[in-house]
């Protein structure tokens, strides 16, 4: 860990933590806990907690690869691979269901409020907490719907990505951070994957807690009203799981929280 | 923002890999 947080580069390499070795080695981060799992009629929203996630970012695909290799080396053998996946922006910022993503997303100090911790101490403040989960699209289904029923099921038109009165199980009416008690704003950071005839979003969201991502996810699968956000006809999300990501200091990631063996 | 995993606030990215890495099995205990 020592070692992975000597050579990172924060601006193109973010680090989470899983709760696992929190345990393993006898400390706690407040709020850091287990996604957990969700019920749609027969579907189970899954929870698949890992020990390391990585997100290396960047413009080239084969620089991106060597810079996984070169973290894999420095993480074996304490550490082995259980996913890489790649993502790419699609289109300027859409999902490949056509629709444009992210469009509510915060800005500026207000993105900064929803998805860094600005108060504890040394080691805490600066964190984030991150909800990540891989949704695999139905593309059949997809080609099946009409503009319409898929407008009514995202909430928006997909013609110039306004926000229309849809139907209670839009996508966006679910999920309208500003219509809960307190607001549940998050900062996403999702973008569409791809690995051979399959594809999706690779979800992504910080947060100063987990609670914004708890609140809406409990409304999109209808626990407060029974009405299921009508995003499920077409993607289901197949893993789902929460990290830490340490704060800095110095340019290094600062690991003092995990206790004086984690720092020179 | 000093104190913050920049990434995180980057509001452009192009192309990305994320990699998860479970604690190895054949370790007996996880080390720092």
């Amino acid at each position: 860990m020592k070692n992975l947080a000597d050579i990172i580069d924060t601006s193109t390499c973010v680090i989470g933590i899983g709760k696992n070795i929190l345990n393993k080695i006898n400390c706690n981060v407040p709020e850091l806990r287990t996604m957990p799992t969700y019920s749609v009629g027969d579907l189970e929203i899954p929870s698949t907690p890992d020990d390391l996630w990585v997100w290396l970012r960047g413009n080239d695909r084969g620089k991106l690869f060597h810079q996984s290799r070169k973290i894999e080396e420095i993480c074996l053998p304490a550490f082995e691979i259980t996913s890489a996946i790649d993502s790419f922006q699609y289109d300027q910022n859409r999902d490949l269901s056509g629709y444009e993503d992210g469009t509510e997303n915060p800005h500026g100090e207000d993105a900064i409020n929803a998805a860094i911790l600005l108060e504890g101490d040394n080691g805490i403040i600066g964190s984030s907490f991150v909800a990540v989960q891989q949704w695999v699209h139905d593309f059949e289904i997809l080609d099946e719907m009409s503009v319409e029923e898929k407008d009514d099921a995202i909430g928006r038109h997909i013609s110039d990505n306004e926000e229309y009165d849809a139907p209670t199980s839009a996508h966006v009416k679910r999920s309208a951070q500003e219509d809960f008690y307190p607001e549940a704003f998050m900062l996403r950071r999702s973008l569409p994957w791809a690995m051979g005839m399959d594809g999706g979003l690779m979800f992504v969201a910080f947060g100063n807690s987990f609670d914004a991502f708890e609140a809406i996810m409990e409304r999109m699968v209808g626990e407060d009203d029974g009405i299921v956000d009508a995003l499920f006809k077409f993607t289901t999300p197949i893993t789902g799981s929460y990290y830490w990501c340490p704060p800095v200091k110095n340019g290094k990631l600062n690991l003092s929280a995990l206790g004086s063996n984690f720092t020179k | 923002m000093d104190i913050v995993q920049s990434g995180i606030l980057e509001e452009e990215t192009q192309l990305a890999r994320y990699i998860t890495f479970a604690v190895s099995n054949n370790k007996t205990s996880f080390k720092p």
